[in-house]
């Protein structure tokens, strides 16, 4: 059942991801007018946009545009960046080793958070506990987190001398003055989901506390505790679930504006620098990525509810 | 000998007090039945049993359990003893069970987190349970998950999961009112079989009162939060003057048929309806399911239509067609005037409401009428429902009332057919026998036709005109209720009939 399963995600995220190309690359090349003429300014020499044309390919027919795209894509070839003059490809694995622990870490972070402070706030609702978690819930939601980041700043690395204010030391000086570099934009980046996620949780494991399933688990004599972690938890996970995969989009938005601020050479503040300098095979290239890879976190979350709801499981098995 | 004592237990929510000084006793392998309305605190006694009351119930009183007595208000006391001691079981047997965990798991769990089994030891030993309780043997239950058997399937397995720690107690709340007849009759039969050969002494709450008299060995009715009468079967009226009167009511003698012939108002010509089990794109296999095989049937005016069937039959399915919510696969409705205008009731009152409109606004909604227009008025009138509630949401009225409003929302279109989805069974006996009134009231004030849908058969006869027995999606039985009742031809028919005809029943009839 489950390999099925797992094919038929497969099968979802190549379909996505060819829709998502199309857009891009509609998007990219053919809403905003001429490419050429938007890199080298309106009033740039006519035989000098159409070098250019033809250096980019665009004297070509849309579809052949397309299909070289795409191909080029399935021979790990993204084209060459106009402003760096380096393959796309080289620029984005520089970027890996700073975004890819940042989006992992701030993912596990927003869980490890919501998930305790949901559950302890369900626990007991309208008591002090609660009631404190909730007013700290909230205070987190309404920060922005460009100003949470800055917040941050000033107290442990300006105040405090804890942390790096910004900058990225190098996996290469070692994985714990790297790691320290990261501390300050993973609070920043996770908190404000935590808050969210947290008051889903609270929400959803108090729903199915009512439940019925809850009261029969009681009246075999089953404890509080098993029925929290047995049957209220379980049940609850799949519309967190389900919330945690969205989340992740908003996580990959935030760190374009959290690698500002702190300045970590990450994908985020390359895809900012790459449309400021209109960069168009960077943008497509990082626009690419970005988006095939929430796509993969949104299908690996399908995969996670089918482990968990036997219903999902049974019925994506027998479709196919 | 006395295995439950329960002496004067009152609870009180707030200052209200909802039960009053209760004492009954039960014996070894006793079956005891508790009925009365609903809010009489049938519930909040099968609750108070268990220790399960609601946080801010405080309750009072003593519990004798095997010689043993313990103090009512002492809920900690109570954890150990639930499950253990005191099995509960109670309605809605889908909702009872967590959705990811496989059925055979459920009557295990108990075993491995109270009683430090091992997985494999405790699934050994829930198996064996589940064939006690009757539970078929050909399904892996240990594989299957509770969406995957059905409703009296799920009964039989949390009645397992609660005979699994041997209780001495079952307190059974309303355990087959979500089941059909027939497998009502079997749960039943199995609850008997637990009391006489094991001993088990069951309080079995309902508010179906044949079925009740069929297998308790004593009733007991609540009224408002008291005990107010107690009786041996059979009942005597000098023993228990309203247990009688309510028994009365259920089984009141059907309305005499109306002598004129009724022109034809619908006809429908071999209605079928196929559902091709299939779901998404890449989909292989798919399973062709008959909900509805070869239907013709003819509905007059003013006619009341009883359609009956076990649940999965198809009834809903037909009613579907004919109300233009579903299009039939194959065959034709045709209306005698062309086109007609079909109203329809269904079980849950309350679901059928908009929770965030006042029942004013939902009864004037069909004809964009505003909540307080005469017309609205008017039809909550002739539903019998006080025009004082239209201002009210559908949680701050009873389960009758909302019916009522649902009556009320139906007729208020002038419907030319009303079709009915069992719409008293979720009700209890005196509400039920107040809103069978009311149709039959309707149809002699406005001639409408009724389709009226149900599995309770008692229902059926007082109501009908005819009668038409589905099963497996086909009729295979109609004919005038008066002459189903008095010569039933078909296994299903028979099997229906009886299974809703007690033998007290016949009694009392011939007296």
């Amino acid at each position: 059942m489950l390999i099925r399963v797992l094919i038929q995600k497969l099968v979802g995220l190549i379909a996505f991801l060819l829709l998502a190309s199309v857009f891009i690359f509609l998007i990219v090349d053919v809403l905003p007018g001429d490419p050429a003429e938007l890199m080298l300014g309106t009033d740039s020499r006519p035989d000098t946009l159409q070098a250019l044309r033809h250096q980019l390919g665009l004297d070509q027919p849309l579809p052949v545009q397309y299909a070289a795209w795409i191909i080029g894509f399935l021979r790990f070839d993204f084209g060459t960046s106009m402003t760096y003059a380096t393959p796309v490809l080289t620029l984005i694995a520089e970027r890996l080793p700073v975004s890819v622990p940042l989006a992992v870490m701030s993912l596990a972070l927003t869980t490890m958070i919501a998930i305790p402070l949901g559950a302890f706030s369900a626990h007991q609702p309208g008591s002090a506990l609660d009631r404190m978690i909730r007013i700290g819930l909230q205070l987190a939601l309404a920060l922005p987190n460009i100003w949470l980041a800055l917040l941050l700043i000033m107290s442990f690395a300006v105040g405090l001398h804890w942390l790096p204010a910004g900058g990225f030391a190098g996996w290469k000086s070692g994985a714990w003055p790297a790691f320290k570099s990261l501390i300050l934009p993973l609070l920043a980046l996770a908190i404000p989901q935590a808050a969210i996620l947290a008051r889903i949780v609270r929400a959803e494991m108090r729903d199915k506390a009512q439940e019925l399933f809850v009261l029969g688990a009681r009246a075999r004599g089953l404890s509080e505790k098993d029925i929290l972690w047995h049957h209220i938890l379980p049940n609850a996970m799949l519309p967190i679930l389900s919330i945690m995969g969205l989340q992740f989009a908003f996580l990959i938005a935030g760190t374009v504006i959290i690698e500002t601020v702190f300045s970590l050479p990450g994908l985020g503040r390359l895809i900012f620098q790459a449309i400021t300098q209109r960069d168009l095979p960077l943008i497509k290239g990082v626009a690419m990525l970005l988006v095939g890879s929430v796509i993969f976190i949104n299908q690996l979350v399908d995969l996670l509810a089918a482990l968990i709801d036997p219903r999902l499981r049974r019925q994506s098995g027998a479709s196919l | 000998m006395t295995t439950l004592e329960l002496k004067s237990l009152s609870v009180n929510i707030g200052s209200r007090r909802v039960l009053d000084n209760l004492s009954f006793t039960i014996s070894k392998g006793e079956i005891v039945g508790l009925v009365g309305a609903s809010g009489s605190g049938k519930s909040m006694t099968a609750r108070a049993l268990c220790g399960l009351l609601p946080n801010h119930a405080k309750p009072s009183g003593t519990l004798i359990l095997n010689g043993e007595t313990n103090a009512l208000d002492d809920i900690k006391a109570f954890a150990d003893k639930r499950g253990r001691d005191i099995g509960l079981i109670f309605q809605d047997p889908a909702g009872a069970f967590n959705p990811l965990m496989s059925i055979g798991d459920h009557v295990a769990e108990a075993l491995v987190r109270r009683d430090g089994f091992t997985w494999p030891h405790a699934r050994e030993k829930a198996r064996a349970t589940l064939d006690r309780a009757g539970f078929p043997k050909s399904i892996p239950a240990f594989d299957r998950y509770p969406h995957e058997v059905s409703g009296g399937q799920r009964q039989r397995a949390m009645i397992a999961a609660a005979l699994v720690q041997a209780p001495k107690i079952l307190i059974a709340d309303e355990p087959t009112t979500a089941l059909d007849v027939t497998t009502e009759n079997a749960i039943l039969k199995l609850l008997k079989q637990c009391a006489s050969e094991d001993g088990l002494g069951i309080l079995l709450i309902s508010h179906d009162l044949p079925a009740l008299a069929r297998i308790a060995d004593r009733l007991l009715l609540m009224k408002d939060g008291r005990l107010i009468e107690s009786s041996q079967l059979p009942l005597t009226e000098a023993d228990a003057p309203e247990l009688a009167r309510l028994f009365e009511l259920s089984h009141k003698a059907p309305a005499p048929s109306p002598s004129h012939e009724h022109p034809t108002l619908l006809q429908t010509k071999a209605v079928s309806k196929r559902h091709n089990n299939r779901s998404g794109f890449l989909s292989g296999s798919r399973a062709t399911i008959h909900a509805v095989k070869n239907v013709s049937l003819s509905i007059g005016e003013g006619e009341i239509i009883a359609l009956v069937g076990e649940s999965g039959s198809g009834k809903s399915s037909l009613a579907r067609i004919l109300a233009g919510l579903d299009r039939a696969s194959h065959g034709d409705v045709m209306w005698a005037s062309g086109k007609g205008r079909v109203q329809m009731v269904f079980q849950d009152p309350a679901g059928s409401l908009n929770p965030r409109w006042t029942i004013g606004r939902s009864i004037g909604e069909p004809l964009s009428l505003p909540a307080d227009h005469p017309q609205v008025k008017e039809a909550a009138r002739d539903a019998g429902l006080d025009p004082a509630l239209l201002t009210r949401c559908p949680h701050q009225i009873s389960g009758g009332q909302a019916q009522r409003a649902a009556i009320a929302r139906a007729i208020s279109a002038r419907p030319d057919l009303l079709i009915l989805d069992e719409p008293v069974s979720a009700l209890d006996f005196e509400i039920r026998d107040q809103i069978l009134s009311l149709l039959e009231r309707l149809r002699a004030m406005h001639g409408i036709a009724m389709m009226f849908i149900t599995h309770d058969v008692s229902a059926a006869r007082r109501l009908s005109d005819r009668m038409i027995v589905l099963d497996k999606g086909e009729i295979v039985e109609s004919g005038l209720t008066a002459d189903v009742f008095s010569a039933p031809h078909h296994a299903v028919t028979k099997a229906l009939l009886a299974a809703a005809s007690p033998s007290i029943k016949e009694g009392r009839e011939r007296s």
